[in-house]
């Protein structure tokens, strides 16, 4: 029989049971909110490290883009019209800005901007534009600090003010800021015989002088009527050479220079034979050499194995396109002639080869421009030319050296590419920053102007510089071509 | 069940009773300890997985930053440069002293006015260079500025660094952690990154004016 109290004595054991179950749940969640609490707190900070990086890369290239868009407004010099302050002024004074949105479109993530700044600066007598770009990416997610300082001092975002203006932000954002140098491109580069990257290589007997193709006084017209060529007895002594290497004294080995030497800083040693000074100071702009960007040829001669070709010029608005896979003369009798329309005397032709040209041969072997002939070329591949025995190597039949522009664009910083002459006169312009020019003419001429980015010569090989080049235009044509670019880490 | 006693009062538990209840609490009580256990060593874990991730997130953008602003870059193995496609385990960066100070460049405390950039001959420069290292020091990544070291990677994360040129004149990075995990006996958080990066001399070594 159960007793009187026994249900109320149950009851309260029920009761206690119950409170000590209340008590173990809520341990067992609040360790659980713990652990989870724990788990989202990890997932955040891992989130939050995530996004800082994410939006501070989107800052670099925010920042970029408005380097390229003050560029863009550079090469047209519409600076008003884009809706910057202004155009840059002189060296010193305040810089023009603008500001641009880039994107708003992604939810949740805040605005991409940047904020340009353009001034001038003047280095080497030249007017360069200095541009800073910041790129801006807000953060989403509060002004809350990455987890570790490290992080910090990495990205330096601007969580309540800006750090470098101080004003205060509604939203933390990440900025970044590159400064960028752009020069004027090089509208007439050839103001020297010939001018290299790296120091030259000339042997004791080489010389230079010049000449000026449209001077009578400093040239001779015959047998031609409108312009001149060499002339001995009118030489003149502006045959000015000129390396940007500044890094090594170097030696001239006594080379016979009628005309200057020109250098950045560097000491030129055995300069016995140079007629003028030994300049320091030189500032110079290589001009940049691109591949052609033909869509349509008048012909495509595929790659030319010892097989002869006839090309026929074009006017001087038009002139006749030929591509070459490559050229390879080695045959007597093989040769790319060019020659005029019927019934014309002058004519303009552009040729560019892809590959390598190689041109060794004797009895007309080579390529021939007719008198008359105005020849653009560009060679994207290693040139070795030689005449002699009869070969042509390349003639230039007006024997005047702005009828046969050369740029050639192959060849870079860590490897540059062999321009080889050799044997026979040459008259032209060659444009080769990345190239090695060597000229193993011994008792041969070479007429013109020559950029490289080196510069040999053997014994005997003789250097006449056309002083009329000093206002041929390269052809880059205006505007501007950036020179340095650098982080603003702080 | 609980029993009356002879004096009208239960009689509390029997020793069967006892053991068995005991029994129970001790089995749920080792259940909730290797549980309790094996959270401890997940969150753990998972701390560790973040904060690895968070390394490696800043030595990737430690390189891509200062890898793209290099004028020059050296991959040496035991203190010997490499060249070609052999590995090394330091990346020695030439970077503009861009800041008129001569604090380090990544020191925000204080001016941060920049050199005026100068021409000579076909270089732009802003005065010096500073030389940038990244190497491995007892499993932490180093990254010393102009002879300061700090670690930008914790050395918990047994760290490797591996450096290379690839054919195209990219330099290829390579970030590695190898962590042993919390209480799973000899397993490792293991995770690698390549990065491909290139210097940009491509501008500076051609920088000229006229």
């Amino acid at each position: 029989m159960i007793s009187a109290n026994l249900i109320p004595r149950i009851r309260s054991a029920a009761a206690q049971q119950s409170a000590s179950a209340v008590i173990g749940a809520l341990a067992v969640l609040a360790v659980t909110l713990i652990l989870v609490g724990t788990a989202l707190n990890f997932a955040s900070q891992g989130f939050r490290t995530s996004h800082h990086s994410s939006r501070w890369a989107q800052a670099s290239h925010a920042a970029e883009a408005g380097a390229e868009i003050a560029l863009m407004t550079a090469q047209k010099n519409s600076w008003t019209a884009d809706g910057w302050s202004g155009a840059p002024g002189a060296t010193g004074a305040a810089a023009v800005t603008k500001s641009v949105t880039l994107s708003t479109d992604v939810p949740g993530t805040g605005s991409i901007g940047t904020a340009i700044a353009v001034d001038t600066i003047t280095m080497g007598s030249t007017d360069w534009l200095r541009i800073r770009a910041t790129g801006n990416a807000d953060l989403s997610g509060g002004a809350i600090a990455g987890s570790d300082t490290r992080d910090s001092m990495l990205r330096k975002l601007s969580l309540r003010k800006d750090r470098k203006s101080g004003t205060v932000l509604t939203t933390p954002r990440a900025s970044r800021t590159v400064e960028i140098l752009a020069a004027p491109k090089a509208a007439m580069p050839f103001k020297h015989a010939f001018v290299s990257k790296a120091v030259l290589d000339l042997q004791a007997l080489t010389t230079s002088d010049s000449y000026d193709s449209t001077d009578p006084a400093k040239s001779d017209y015959a047998p031609f009527t409108y312009y001149g060529v060499y002339d001995a007895a009118k030489k003149q002594s502006n045959g000015d050479i000129a390396t940007t290497d500044a890094t090594l004294p170097w030696n001239l080995n006594d080379a016979y220079i009628s005309g200057d030497i020109l250098t950045p800083n560097g000491t030129v040693n055995q300069t016995t034979n140079v007629s003028g000074a030994i300049n320091s100071g030189l500032t110079y702009n290589f001009p940049d050499e691109v591949s052609p960007d033909w869509t349509t040829v008048t012909q495509n001669h595929g790659a030319v194995n010892n097989t002869s070709a006839a090309i026929v010029g074009g006017t001087e608005a038009s002139p006749t396109l030929h591509q070459f896979d490559s050229i390879n003369l080695t045959n007597a009798n093989t040769a790319i002639t060019i020659n005029h329309p019927a019934g014309e005397t002058e004519s303009w032709v552009e040729i560019w080869v892809t590959g390598d040209t190689y041109i060794d041969g004797v009895n007309l072997t080579g390529i021939n421009l007719a008198p008359g002939v105005h020849a653009t070329v560009h060679f994207g591949g290693r040139v070795e030319v030689k005449g002699g025995g009869g070969g042509y190597g390349i003639k230039n039949g007006s024997q005047l050296p702005s009828s046969l522009v050369i740029h050639a664009y192959g060849g870079s910083s860590g490897a540059p590419k062999d321009f080889i002459l050799a044997n026979s006169d040459f008259w032209g312009v060659v444009s080769a920053p990345w190239y090695q020019l060597k000229f193993d003419m011994a008792g041969k001429d070479a007429y013109g102007s020559f950029l490289g980015w080196k510069v040999d010569a053997t014994d005997g090989t003789r250097f006449h510089y056309d002083e009329s080049l000093s206002t041929l235009t390269h052809g880059e044509g205006p505007g501007y071509s950036v020179r340095s670019w650098v982080e603003a880490v702080r | 069940m609980i029993f009356p006693s002879t004096h009208g009062r239960p009689a509390g538990f029997t020793l069967v009773e006892l053991i068995v209840g005991m029994g129970v609490f001790g089995v749920f009580s080792a259940g909730l300890m290797v549980a309790w256990t094996a959270l401890q060593a997940n969150a753990v874990n998972a701390a560790t997985y973040s904060h690895r991730q968070s390394d490696q997130m800043r030595v990737i953008d430690y390189l891509k930053r200062d890898i793209r602003r290099a004028s020059a870059v050296e991959i040496y193995n035991g203190g010997t440069v490499v060249a070609g496609s052999n590995p090394g385990t330091e990346l020695a960066l030439t970077v503009p002293d861009y800041y008129a100070d001569a604090r380090e460049d990544d020191n925000a405390i204080g001016s941060s006015t920049p050199n005026n950039p100068t021409l000579s001959a076909t270089a732009v420069s802003y005065g010096g260079t500073m030389l940038v290292r990244y190497y491995v020091t007892g499993g932490a990544i180093i990254r010393e500025e102009a002879g300061i070291q700090r670690p930008i990677a914790d050395a918990n994360g047994a760290f490797v660094l591996s450096f290379r040129w690839e054919t195209d004149g990219d330099i290829l990075s390579q970030i590695f952690y190898n962590q042993p995990l919390s209480g799973s006996g000899s397993q490792t958080l293991r995770r690698q990154v390549d990065i491909v990066g290139r210097q940009r001399s491509d501008l500076q070594a051609s920088s000229s004016a006229m």
